[in-house]
């Protein structure tokens, strides 16, 4: 077999080095719990405005006749339907972006009670040190 | 030697932390810490059913671990699917050398620029691989069982990855083919590639490797450079308690 590699290449590796770093910082890398909680926001968000378009759909049919009977289908199915959806959009929409807020929330808390905790050590430390300053 | 040592010392491109990989209810690895450091070949090695291809089958994405991380470039890359790994520098030759048999050289060859790639990729691998330039026109199941292995290498060398995964790259190849395999991989590695090559065979990689990692029944059992681990090689590969 006759083979002749070709000579070192230093700059193009470097170049494929750099490709891979940056490929890797902008790769989406699932996290199955952020993941769907980000899809439930949205289905969230998404729902009521189909729940609403469907009870006008419903109530555009619903007027249309005089008659009883045809106007039921169109309360249960669209009425009926279209306010379920609405419900649960904002329940899930609710649900999760409350969820969101009460995790920076707290987040926030910890670093809040972390800086103030740091700023009584070292208020503690002067103290100590003035302490002895009278001492000596 | 101590065991699940990571090695290398410098940020690795592909690193496994502590893990945890099965097949089903079957666990394989048992907490396997890996790295392979910019720029160096490692080699995997251990006897058959030690779980080597499982490691290099977490590390490029086609499994995902059970527990632990894999990082790429130092960030955590659990679930990412192995395409994308692909896209970014991350080549694989599989074990068996995965070459389209019924295409002929130039088409497999081909196959690299619906990827993305572009023509150059023939100058690349003709340059690389002179002797495939001759056998351009033939069908791939007809080559030699070292030139189709030299063809799987020009597939993934033209993509110009940043890491090289090689599975078994001796398998059913004679000695003497698997020596000048074995000194391309080593010209790979001098142009700066970083390369993680498992093998069953050891001795034969061991020349060109800067790092070895021995593997046991889905645990590192030792890890260092080449010429410390003659008795851990042994006790892996004879069954002896090291």
């Amino acid at each position: 077999m006759s083979n002749q590699a070709p000579p070192s290449d230093p700059t193009a590796q470097s170049a494929a080095a750099e490709r891979l770093e940056q490929g890797v910082a902008e790769l989406h890398v699932p996290e199955p719990t952020a993941d769907v909680e980000r899809a439930l926001v949205r289905a969230g968000m998404a729902l009521p405005i189909i729940g609403l378009v469907i009870v006008g759909v419903a109530w555009y049919g619903a007027s249309g006749t005089g008659y009883v009977n045809d106007q039921i289908p169109y309360l249960i199915s669209g009425g009926l339907g279209g306010l379920g959806l609405m419900l649960i959009g904002l329940g899930l929409f609710l649900r999760y972006s409350i969820t969101h807020l009460i995790r920076f929330g707290v987040a926030r808390m910890v670093h809040e009670q972390q800086a103030q905790a740091d700023r009584i050590v070292d208020a503690m430390a002067s103290l100590e040190q003035a302490i002895r300053h009278g001492d000596a | 030697m101590s065991n699940n040592r990571v090695v290398g010392g410098a940020e690795p491109l592909l690193e496994l932390r502590n893990v945890r990989a099965s097949y089903g209810r079957i666990e394989v690895l048992h907490g396997v810490d890996l790295a392979v450091p910019a720029g160096k070949v490692v080699a995997l090695l251990g006897p058959n059913g030690a779980g080597k291809t499982t490691t290099l089958k977490v590390g490029n994405g086609q499994m995902s671990p059970d527990e632990g991380c894999v990082h790429v470039s130092g960030r955590h890359v659990n679930g990412v699917s192995p395409d994308a790994l692909a896209r970014i520098g991350m080549c694989t030759i599989p074990e068996g050398r995965g070459v389209f048999r019924n295409l002929t050289v130039r088409e497999n060859l081909r196959m690299l620029v619906f990827t993305g790639a572009g023509n150059e990729v023939f100058d690349r691998a003709f340059e690389r691989f002179p002797r495939l330039r001759e056998r351009a026109g033939q069908v791939a199941g007809t080559l030699s069982g070292g030139e189709q292995q030299m063809l799987a290498m020009a597939r993934g060398l033209a993509t110009d990855p940043a890491i090289l995964l090689i599975d078994e790259l001796s398998m059913g190849l004679a000695p003497l083919i698997v020596g000048e395999l074995y000194e391309l991989v080593a010209q790979i590695a001098a142009s700066g590639v970083s390369i993680l090559v498992v093998e069953q065979f050891a001795r034969t990689v061991l020349g060109v490797a800067d790092l070895a990692v021995v593997m046991q029944q889905g645990r590192v059992v030792a890890s260092g450079i080449p010429s410390e681990l003659e008795d851990e090689l042994s006790a892996a590969y004879l069954g002896a308690s090291s």
